[in-house]
């Protein structure tokens, strides 16, 4: 018999998904395939829940939001450190 | 979802909190909750930012002055195990060991190092093949207060020179078991015999000395996965706790005869969390004595104990031919094993010197300017970052470079896969986890939880 597979979706309506976005998500979960639709982007998985997509997602956002408000604060600790 | 920062500090926060984190709509309570963990930092707190930089400090590996050398004093070996780890050539052949301007060289080495300790492991080939060559380095090393010397030997033979040498207290011995008897004979020595006397060789160290001088580690068919219980039981026979369950290394001749472990696929990521969670039970079930498995256990003392930097698979920045080398039969100098194996095997000359004029070159700068994943795009969105390392010779190694995306790399699968377990073991409830993470943690007790948790 052949088995189902189920394939769990989350749609985001975000114009531009940058490069680095798409390897963050792979980083958090490796599962999440991106393909572009009309108007976004669905994160697809045929292991993951909708609920971990959408988490994984967020993970991802939250990150980047991070990452550009502590850049500057980051590059200053790092940089005495290493010196 | 879990939340951490640069310098390793880490709390489970619910996804709401996260959505405000996201929206920058922290309330005070946030605030202050990220700030008692350590994951925020107030304009207005020199103190904290003091303490943020010294712990991520921390978190920076240091490698210092030379002290942990890898010494091939032959490359001959009395067996031909189908995957070798590192390159080997017939016991009768000739031209594969040190020659006498080779261990001179060595010699003035050793009379060079300026540390007050010491490790040399002894690699080949098959080292007790010269048992002189191994006394030689062990005598020069008198003056240097603290020794450690480790004989990496397939204990097929033990003559009266070699057992002098094990009988010293700074000599250490690690060898290799593959599981019971047929798996070490298929895998390995190929025939009963050859396999029964190295069990009983074994047993013979082991009596004579305890588990403490020993240690053996499985090389693990990924394509043929062992029996877990099998495989445990093989080593609890012997006394011996700590299992490194080390997958075939696609280096060295392994790499022609076992092509398709160049990707450790999700089977082997499975059977090794399933092989953790093995050990967890049985240390619940009979705790007279702690399992382990060894590399599971330097991830977790990664993410507790910053500092844990002389695994030098696992560390940051990790840089080639500091604080440690090999030097090889024909006194070419490496900056890891792995290195010597790749360029055994004709894939890429990683020599990085000799033992002869020195290894301070341009060839190891060059490889050093990339040894560390602070300033990589992909780790530093990664939140293992402070735990996780670089090791360059296995990018090379599998992909011939060093600069694809971290996520399409071996290392980084494997290690986001070790860090996921040990996340989800710190934050379990099941007082069996507890128990082992705490003696894996070398814990005199055993907390209530091992990591906070943010409403």
């Amino acid at each position: 018999m052949q088995g189902e597979v189920r394939v769990a979706e989350f749609w985001i309506d975000i114009v531009d998904l940058p490069e680095m976005a798409q390897h963050r998500l792979a980083t958090i979960d490796p599962s999440i395939a991106i393909e572009r639709v009309d108007g976004g982007f669905a994160l697809r998985s045929e292991t993951s829940t909708h609920e971990r997509i959408e988490d994984a997602w967020l993970c991802v956002m939250t990150n980047e939001r991070l990452l550009q408000a502590n850049a500057e604060a980051r590059r200053i600790v790092l940089a005495e450190l290493l010196s | 979802m879990l939340l951490v920062g640069d310098a390793g500090d880490f709390a489970l926060a619910e996804r709401s909190m996260v959505e405000r984190l996201c929206a920058d709509a922290l309330t005070d309570e946030d605030r202050d909750a990220l700030s008692r963990e350590g994951l925020l930092i107030d304009d207005g707190d020199p103190l904290g930012r003091v303490a943020h930089a010294y712990g991520v400090a921390e978190r920076i590996g240091h490698a210092g002055a030379l002290d942990y050398l890898i010494l091939v004093p032959t490359l001959r070996c009395n067996l031909s195990c189908s995957y070798c780890q590192v390159s080997r050539v017939a016991e009768r052949s000739t031209g594969f060991d040190w020659n006498e301007a080779t261990l001179a060289a060595v010699l003035r080495l050793i009379d060079g190092l300026e540390t007050e300790r010491v490790k040399i492991e002894f690699q080949g080939g098959e080292p007790t093949l010269r048992p002189d060559l191994i006394r030689a380095v062990i005598d020069r090393c008198e003056r240097i207060p603290i020794r450690q010397f480790v004989i990496c030997t397939n204990l097929q033979r033990i003559d009266e020179e070699v057992l002098a040498l094990f009988d010293r207290p700074d000599v250490f011995i690690s060898t290799s078991l593959d599981g019971d008897a047929a798996t070490h004979a298929r895998q390995r020595t190929g025939d009963g015999a050859t396999t029964d006397a190295f069990l009983a060789n074994l047993g013979f160290v082991l009596d004579r000395y305890g588990p403490t001088k020993v240690s053996a580690l499985p090389t693990v068919d990924p394509a043929r996965l062992p029996d877990m219980d099998g495989l445990i039981d093989s080593y609890a026979a012997y006394g011996i706790d700590g299992v490194f369950l080390r997958p075939i290394n696609y280096q060295g001749f392994a790499r022609k005869r076992h092509a398709e472990v160049r990707e450790l696929d999700a089977a082997w990521r499975e059977y090794h969390a399933a092989f953790v969670r093995r050990l967890i039970e049985r240390n619940w079930e009979d705790r007279s004595r702690v399992l382990e498995e060894t590399y599971f256990s330097i991830c977790l003392r990664r993410v507790f104990q910053p500092g844990t930097d002389r695994h030098v698979d696992l560390r940051d920045p990790n840089p080639v031919g500091v604080d440690y080398v090999v030097v090889d039969h024909d006194g070419r100098v490496y900056p890891t094993d792995e290195a010597r194996m790749l360029t055994r095997s004709g894939v890429i000359d990683l020599a990085i010197g000799d033992v002869f004029d020195g290894w301070e070159t341009e060839a190891r700068d060059r490889l050093n300017a990339h040894a560390t994943n602070r300033f990589d795009p992909t780790c530093m969105g990664c939140a293992y970052q402070p735990f996780c390392g670089r090791d360059l010779v296995d990018d090379l190694s599998r992909y011939g470079r060093i600069d694809l995306p971290r996520h399409e790399t071996e290392f980084c699968r494997r290690h986001l896969a070790m860090f996921d377990l040990v996340f989800e073991l710190i934050y379990s409830a099941d007082p069996a986890v507890r128990y082992s993470l705490a003696r894996w943690l070398r814990l005199p007790g055993t907390p209530t939880e091992f990591g906070v948790r943010l409403s």
